[in-house]
């Protein structure tokens, strides 16, 4: 007790020199468990995108590009699918449901999704969660739109909102679908996944903008309005990919090969959980580098206060030898640097754990405005405690070094005075 | 002359024996002398012109294998033992045999049959002895649901070699077992791809009777990673 009492007490003598070397380990954790806190959330976001999906079938290209142009919204299409095709799957024994995928438009730089009703019924995310309203409710007009929650905030829509579809995927384009405004119905709660992100119309939707151009350009004098477009043939004759979920997960592999043999066009299916892990495994070695260098980055703190406890090594020779004078044990003096360097840390990685929780909290917001992520309030895990618990091992296996060197020193050389 | 469509089969399971073996040769692991190991119904298969009821012996001898070391309370089984003795692939490729053999090759009637012998072997049964058992076999982890907060699969299915074998068909549905492992059980993204151990109940429901139910479950899972050496 005592022991301790003449630590803090010394301690508080240095108090300069100390509060830099805990602001030193402070940054130094927060660092670290900064790093495995994005690691987390970056990985927690990116496999939320996709859940309960069994199936996820498009044209003919890679099963990664397939998930990541469907699903993830990055990249074009490489081919759209027949509609024929896609009825002929839908009957398979083994589907229980699809949701078809039409894609190629933008709003203001948002993606356009062409899709149906079933898409709010069984698109799901995160744990199994089905997509829910902020306002409205879904599409049921051609001419009618549902937007995702970081549409609606970035764009300030409202129900009722007149909106036009532009050709392309770019954040502009030259060519709009002007003639055939969308109504708003419906706005998306916030997802953290690239449905918000996303403008959704109906299949006829996507049909109608389009249906008075011929070879990739408008017809000029050729004008269909939106009125006229609603009395046409609204049947979708393609769409990009569709997403199937099974009537039983045991027959994965082989609805899987049933489409990727079929015969009247080339489908490829890829099941997304397989898919993401690959993609993951590919993105996961840049967490082990990042991970990596923050453990140098702790260990830069740890030597930073090594440096700190030996050089005031000298300037606390006195001190070492009037406790050893009255009566002090040189294993005393031990204990009085580990204890030292133990507070240090303990208080370094307090500070650090509150710089953390008080850096996301003021990043929150300007994340999801910039980026339309949604981070959760750091709280420390288990993980993260066995790094703090690692983390002052290693500074008490530290400061065993200036501990060595003040237990070996005479109590003589304390009190020589030397020139 | 007909024998050469039989050969396709047998080739296709030489191609498919081709995918494990590369698989497990990554995993230093050279496990011909052991009977009970990841694919070995492929093997047989690939055997299987020579006696088609070795199958069965092959069965029997590890159920002797193992009342022996009756202190294990989970029975290990190879993936032949999924299939019911007589209704295996083996026994659908000797059925179809002759009447490959009888009609014209390369005629519509050939596609015809090789596709019934491929529904065949698609919906081959499962063993309903097995049902309710305590069983222990390897396998190869299939993700089909992963946990976004954890990074770890929450549901899966265990095939006998990993990966997709695009030479050949896709394991059939007695050869795929869904397993949901409890929290504690789950495997790591990262070690998705390693060989496994699953101990557990395995359920066993008709593909005739219920579609939705269809096929194997292990439930009350325990993992372990895989090892070359019988764990007794």
């Amino acid at each position: 007790m005592i022991l301790l009492k003449l630590t803090l007490r010394s301690l508080w003598n240095r108090r300069m020199s100390l509060f830099l070397t805990i602001l030193s380990i402070a940054v130094s954790v927060m660092l670290l468990l900064g790093v495995e806190y994005i690691r987390k959330e970056a990985r927690q976001s990116f496999l939320s995108t996709i859940s309960g999906t069994d199936m996820v079938v498009g044209a003919r290209s890679g099963p990664v590009q397939l998930l990541l142009y469907s699903v993830f919204r990055i990249g074009n299409a490489t081919n759209n699918i027949s509609w024929k095709s896609y009825q002929e799957i839908k009957k398979n024994k083994w589907v229980d449901w699809t949701i078809p995928l039409s894609l190629g438009d933008s709003h203001k730089g948002f993606r356009v999704l062409g899709t149906n009703q079933d898409y709010f019924k069984y698109y799901r995310h995160g744990d199994k969660q089905l997509l829910k309203f902020q306002k409205g409710k879904p599409f049921d007009g051609v001419f009618e739109a549902v937007v995702g929650a970081k549409v609606a905030q970035k764009l300030n829509y409202q129900i009722g909102e007149k909106i036009v579809i532009a050709h392309g995927s770019g954040s502009t384009s030259f060519t709009e679908h002007k003639d055939k405004p969308f109504t708003v119905v419906g706005i998306l709660a916030p997802t953290g996944t690239p449905v918000d992100r996303t403008v959704h119309i109906s299949l006829e939707g996507i049909e109608a903008v389009h249906i008075d151009w011929v070879n990739g350009a408008p017809i000029s004098g050729y004008k269909i309005s939106a009125e006229e477009a609603l009395k046409k043939n609204l049947k979708p004759e393609v769409i990009t990919a569709f997403l199937v979920g099974l009537e039983n997960r045991i027959a994965t592999f082989r609805l899987q090969r049933e489409i990727n043999e079929y015969t009247r066009e080339p489908l490829l299916a890829t099941v997304p959980a397989i898919a993401l892990a690959e993609l993951w495994q590919t993105i996961g070695n840049f967490e082990t580098i990042l991970r990596i260098i923050t453990v140098f980055v702790v260990i830069a703190g740890l030597l930073g206060m090594l440096t700190t406890l030996l050089s005031t090594l000298n300037e606390r020779r006195r001190e070492m030898a009037i406790l050893r004078a009255v009566g002090a044990y040189p294993r005393h003096v031990f204990f009085l640097f580990v204890l030292e360097s133990l507070i240090l840390v303990v208080l370094g990685c307090l500070i650090g754990m509150l710089l953390l929780v008080a850096l996301v909290a003021l990043a929150k917001p300007w994340v999801i405005e910039h980026y339309g992520l949604f981070l959760n309030n750091w709280l420390p895990s288990s993980s993260d405690l066995l790094l703090i618990a690692v983390i002052s091992a290693l500074a008490i296996v530290f400061s065993f070094i200036p501990a060595i060197i003040a237990y070996r020193r005479s109590l003589q050389d304390g009190l020589t005075v030397r020139v | 002359m007909k024998k050469q469509i039989l050969y396709t089969f047998i080739f296709a399971a030489f191609f498919l024996n081709a995918c494990d073996s590369t698989e497990q040769q990554t995993k230093e692991a050279p496990q011909q002398k052991e009977k009970i190991a990841v694919g070995t119904n492929i093997k047989s298969l690939a055997k299987k012109q020579t006696s088609s009821d070795k199958d069965k012996t092959e069965s029997e001898v590890v159920a002797q294998t193992e009342s022996k070391s009756a202190k294990a309370e989970y029975r290990q089984i190879s993936w032949e033992d999924l299939e019911i003795p007589g209704k295996g692939m083996d026994a659908v490729l000797a059925k179809f045999e002759k009447e490959i053999e009888a009609i014209p090759e390369g005629s519509l009637k050939e596609k015809e049959v090789l596709g019934r012998l491929q529904a065949e072997l698609n919906s081959a049964p499962v063993n309903p002895e097995l049902d309710k058992k305590k069983i222990k076999l390897s396998g190869f982890v299939s993700p089909l649901e992963i946990d976004e907060k954890e990074g770890v699969v929450k549901e899966f299915l265990l095939v006998p070699y990993f990966g997709a074998c695009i030479h050949v068909p896709p394991p059939p549905l007695n050869q795929t077992l869904l397993i949901k492992p409890a929290k504690d059980q789950r495997i790591k993204l990262e070690d998705a791809y390693d060989p496994i151990w699953v101990s557990g109940v395995i359920h066993a429901e008709s593909t005739v009777t219920k579609l939705a139910e269809a096929g194997y479950k292990i439930s009350d899972v325990k993992i372990e990673p895989y090892t070359e050496h019988l764990q007794e």
